[in-house]
Order: structure tokens, then sequence, then C-alpha cells
């Protein structure tokens, strides 16, 4: 029930696929790194796009190609969690990784050494915080809170309605904020 | 007007809650000292949210993936038609009808419901041996029948 691409075909999906990569290769790096942790991201990331290379002769203009990327990033995210869950294992790790060193921070937190320590530290409690919700709230956050995408954009790619993309996200923030208080020691700047 | 929950505030600070709600709620955090600090709080969430969004992508992590096309086969086409739930049940109908036909043709073959006449001789023959062999064969039957009729 498949038929082999041709392969001036196979080439365009080639070009096609390396657009992509160098278009949105950045945002689902760290789509991948948000949802699974630094650790384990380069072979979660590896995977969304090689389903996304093989999916790519079958994608349809239904929805924009970066959408669609996103849709199979976060699924692959999300197999890849629940197979965690299901072997037991414990995704356990707080580490600075060197991507967290260039996190600028902004306006008054970037003025004074003190503020940045803090601003960092913030970030790492944030980072941790994020890994312990579960994945369908932290896929949210992830695309609407860090990744800036529109609740309209969300939904479509969580394949979700818009009710269930701002419900999740108000739990989320609620959970995460609970996090913050708890281990970075009060109330957010 | 008690302090609402957290995914309320939420749920205003995204202009989400409709007209009276949002309305009442707006005049409560105006007073509301405790309200006024957990809606900056959230706001404060959603910037250092923003913020993990910076992340490093190499020209090595660029051409790690883009190998991926050379180290894994060229993709398929799925043919679209057969993903429509119709066309899935038409050719699930088709393949039942004629595993069906298939089924009742070999049945026929096997055990026909009557014989030609050169057939049923050569039939005949064969079982007056093997019934003066074995005695008659109650699996048979049309066969059986037929040979009554003889008889």
């Amino acid at each position: 029930m498949a038929k082999v691409i041709p392969l001036d075909e196979a080439a365009r999906q080639e070009t096609r696929f390396e657009q992509l990569v160098r278009e949105q290769g950045k945002r689902l790096k760290n789509v991948v790194t948000r949802m699974v942790g630094p650790d384990e991201a380069d072979d979660v990331l590896q995977e969304a796009f090689l389903q996304v290379y093989r999916g790519l002769a079958s994608f349809r203009a239904q929805s924009l190609l970066s959408t669609w990327a996103y849709r199979v990033t976060v699924n692959v995210c999300l197999a890849y969690l629940g197979r965690l869950r299901r072997t037991r294992a414990k995704v356990a790790y707080l580490e600075l990784e060197e991507t967290s060193l260039n996190v600028a921070p902004t306006g008054e937190a970037a003025r004074s050494p003190e503020a940045v320590a803090e601003n960092r530290a913030l970030s790492e409690v944030l980072r941790q915080g994020l890994l312990e919700l579960p994945p369908d709230l932290r896929a949210v956050v992830v695309l609407r809170d860090i990744e800036g995408l529109s609740y309209r954009d969300t939904a479509s790619i969580l394949e979700v309605p818009l009710g269930t993309v701002q419900s999740r996200l108000h739990k989320a923030r609620a959970a995460l904020r609970e996090i913050v208080q708890a281990r970075w020691g009060g109330e957010l700047p | 007007m008690k302090c609402p929950d957290l995914e309320t505030l939420s749920a205003y600070r995204e202009e989400e809650l409709p007209e009276p709600e949002a309305a009442l709620l707006a005049a409560h955090v105006a007073g509301c000292p405790r309200c006024q600090v957990a809606l900056s709080s959230l706001t404060s969430l959603v910037t250092e949210l923003a913020a993990l969004r910076a992340c490093e992508f190499t020209a090595d992590d660029q051409a790690r993936l883009c190998a991926l096309v050379t180290s894994s086969p060229a993709p398929r086409a799925r043919l679209q038609a057969f993903r429509r739930p119709a066309v899935g049940v038409a050719l699930a109908l088709i393949l039942s009808f004629s595993a069906g036909f298939l089924g009742y043709s070999l049945y026929q073959r096997t055990f026909p419901a009557t014989l030609s006449s050169r057939t049923f001789e050569a039939y005949l023959t064969d079982h007056r041996h093997y019934e003066s062999l074995a005695g008659p064969d109650p699996d048979l039957g049309e066969f059986n029948v037929q040979v009554a009729a003889v008889r």
C-alpha cells in the first residue's frame, strides 16, 4: 500500500527537509529539551526529525509545515515520556546545561551580579519544575509560554480543543508558581 | 468576594473570563494586595518561562539532523485514499465477500450439491469399493442420499 517516490521527488523532499532543519531546528530542539530534559534531548530530537523526514512525503498542506513539524515533535516527546513512565524510569536531573549559560537576563535582573545569579537560580527551578509537570500540562506550557505560540496553534499541534489548552495552561502555571514558591523561597519578583 | 484561585487569576490575566466575572474580579484585585501580588507573580512567571526559549542550535546540530537523510531510506508516500475510513470499510467488505465466496466455492467443489452423471458414476464405483471395505461413510452426506436414490 505504499509507492516509492521517484528520485527527483526524493531529492525535493531532501531539500525541503534540510530547509525545515535550518528554519525550525532551533525551536524544535528547545521544545524537546523542555519536554524531556537536556540529557535525552539529542536522541529524542533525532527521532522526531527522522519521523518528520519519513512523514514529509505524506504531508498534505492542511496545516503549516512548521505546525505539523511541531505536532510530530511533541508526539515523539509524549511517546518517549509515556515509555519512560511505563518502565518506571525516573527522570532526575538538575544540571547546568551549556545552553542555560546563554540565557540572558533582561531588565532589572540584568543589572547586578547578584540579580544575575538569582535569575539563573530561578530559571533552574523553573526548568526542573517544568519537568515535574504531567506531560500534557508541560506540553502546553512549552508551546504557549516558552515558544510563544498562539492558543489556536497550540490547540492544533496538540489536537485538543481550545478550552482544554486554556485550562491546562492555567493549571500548569498554578503548579509552577507553587513549585517556585516552595523551592526558590518566595514570590516571583 | 473571596480571593480567586490561581487558575482563575491566570484566566483573568489572559482576558479569558466572561465580562461580568472579569469586572467583578478586576474590582476585587484593585482592592486586594494579596491578589495583586499573585497576579504580578503570574506575570513574572510567564516572563521567566519565555526566557527559557533561549537554546543553542549549533552547526553540528544542524549537520547531524541533515545527515539523517543519508542514513535512512527514502521516505515513502502512503496512499492517502487508504487512510480514509469509508475506503477502509469498503475494502474490508470487499475482502470479506471475496473470502466468503472463495470459501463457498471450495466447499461446493469438495461437497457438490449435485454431481454430473459422469462424475457420479466415477464416485459411485469408488464408493462401492470403499463401502465394501469399510461400510457407509456418514461424512459423505449428499452423496449418500444420491447413492440411496440410485439403489
